[in-house]
């Protein structure tokens, strides 16, 4: 057999294999979630549904500006010197694991709470925490989306007397729209899932809708990990996959709501 | 009109052009010839400043003004997006926006904040463009032939009114009749307008030009 349809082979059973342990995990929580839905509904969950929905929005609605505001400076008013620092900076931000965020969210609460004795662990306090941990997924991604606009065009519209902001709006961000997308995306799925922020800066397992940013609150990774830990029976066991189904569907709500968004803007 | 005093211009360290003397004015077509690397489109640039949004290390001595019905003076003095719009640049090859055939034409006006009646149709039809696009105005530029393509540019520069039109080896990836039919654009617009032509092609120099100068090697180019 030669080399090349050796590695064909391997490279497919290797495809398939993947492939068929996420299917076979979707499956089973898919299984077990409507199995839950239908013995137990919704209801004790639906204080964490919420939760997770209004952070996920607060958290990706603060980093997307933030993102694209930072690798636009990068792009086009940045000296060489500043733009290897930030690039060095998001690096390391990236590669930070997320509970040392939470733990400087939590230490940032500390701080306040000596001058501010009502500030307390709460969704703005958690939101802000995974802002800044999503912060280098959408800087990457429009980083990445500007430098596959192609130098010609730019060219071309400075020559029709664009300016820089001309040639931003009308050539560069159309160009990465796709990029900047996949950013978000990334940001959302980051966010909806990560437990170890949230644990340190206001989620909490027990406190019912939301009803304030400066208040704690549910969320589902929360609800999962915690009740995972301290679980007393098969209902409560059982509850933790309609969590974790309903944690699945709203990623991809969100990612498809996010798409529309980026299609209409594109328009 | 544009009048070039003792320019010297290069990279870095290195001069490419010592010593430039020229004056090129409205209603004529020169030819600007020279070997590969030896600083022509280089020159165009540094007319419409276009060389700040390539390099950085480009550098310039001596001066370039120009005199239209709306500018006029050092092109260092002027800003250089309003100086693009009265000097107008066309490529080597096509290079059409990703957009439409008449969003490709209108970009120009949209930038400017400026809007004319008709200005679209008036700038395809003195490209001699306007019978093969007018069905296709909504259509992605790049779908238009090469040489379509490139009337199309010539086109975006017609609709900003610009006076000097820099074209930098418009013709070099184009077929025969293409070139044919860029050629009579140039003549014709030379008529109304300043026409810079950089071309190694001295039987297009020859159709076409008024006037020819040849850049030549600087014997000391080190700055």
């Amino acid at each position: 057999m030669s080399g090349d349809r050796l590695l064909l082979h391997i490279s497919r059973v290797v495809v398939v294999a993947i492939t068929a342990i996420y299917l076979s995990i979707l499956f089973h929580i898919i299984i077990k979630g409507i199995d839950a839905i239908v013995s137990l509904g919704v209801s004790d969950i639906t204080p964490a549904i919420w939760g997770s929905l209004t952070l996920v929005l607060l958290s990706v609605t603060m980093a997307i500006p933030l993102g694209v505001s930072s690798a636009i400076y990068m792009e086009l008013y940045g000296s060489p010197k500043i733009v290897e620092i930030f690039d060095i900076s998001f690096e390391i931000l990236a590669s930070i694991p997320s509970i040392v965020i939470g733990l400087f969210g939590f230490a940032t609460l500390i701080a306040l709470h000596r001058y501010i004795p009502s500030f307390r662990a709460s969704l703005l306090l958690a939101s802000i925490s995974l802002c800044i941990l999503v912060l280098p997924y959408i800087v990457k991604a429009t980083r990445l989306g500007f430098s596959e606009t192609p130098s010609d065009h730019k060219a071309v519209a400075y020559s029709l007397g664009a300016t820089k902001e001309d040639v931003l709006f009308r050539i560069m961000l159309p160009s990465a729209r796709g990029q900047i997308k996949k950013g978000i995306f990334l940001a959302i799925a980051r966010s909806a899932e990560d437990t170890a922020v949230i644990m340190l800066t206001g989620a909490v397992a027990s406190y019912g809708f939301v009803d304030g940013l400066l208040s704690p609150f549910e969320a589902l990774p929360f609800y999962i990990y915690y009740t995972s830990a301290v679980y007393s029976d098969p209902g409560e066991l059982l509850s933790i996959y309609e969590a974790a189904l309903i944690l699945i569907c709203l990623s991809a709500i969100f990612i498809r709501l996010s798409s529309g968004i980026s299609r209409g803007g594109a328009k | 009109m544009i009048k070039v005093s003792n320019l010297s211009y290069g990279y870095g360290r290195k001069y490419l052009v010592r010593d430039l003397n020229a004056t090129f004015r409205r209603g004529e077509i020169t030819a600007i010839t020279g070997r590969s690397g030896i600083g022509k489109s280089t020159f165009l640039k540094s007319i419409n400043r276009l060389h700040e949004v390539e390099r950085s290390d480009f550098f310039r001595e001596g001066r370039i003004e120009i005199e239209t019905s709306t500018l006029s003076g050092d092109v260092s003095s002027i800003e250089p997006h309003i100086l693009r719009r009265s000097v107008g640049y066309i490529f080597q090859s096509p290079i059409p926006l990703p957009m439409s055939v008449e969003k490709n034409v209108s970009f120009a006006m949209d930038v400017a904040g400026c809007t004319r009646e008709g200005a679209v149709r008036d700038a395809l039809q003195s490209a001699h463009l306007w019978a093969e696009v007018k069905d296709r105005l909504d259509e992605d530029a790049s779908r238009l032939s090469l040489g379509q393509q490139q009337r199309l540019a010539i086109a975006r520069v017609l609709v900003m009114e610009s006076e000097i039109i820099l074209f930098d080896e418009p013709t070099s990836s184009l077929d025969p009749n293409s070139t044919r039919m860029i050629e009579e654009l140039m003549v014709e617009l030379s008529k109304e307008k300043t026409i810079l032509l950089v071309s190694h092609d001295m039987e297009q120099i020859g159709r076409v030009a008024d006037d020819v100068i040849a850049l030549e090697e600087v014997s000391s180019n080190i700055r």
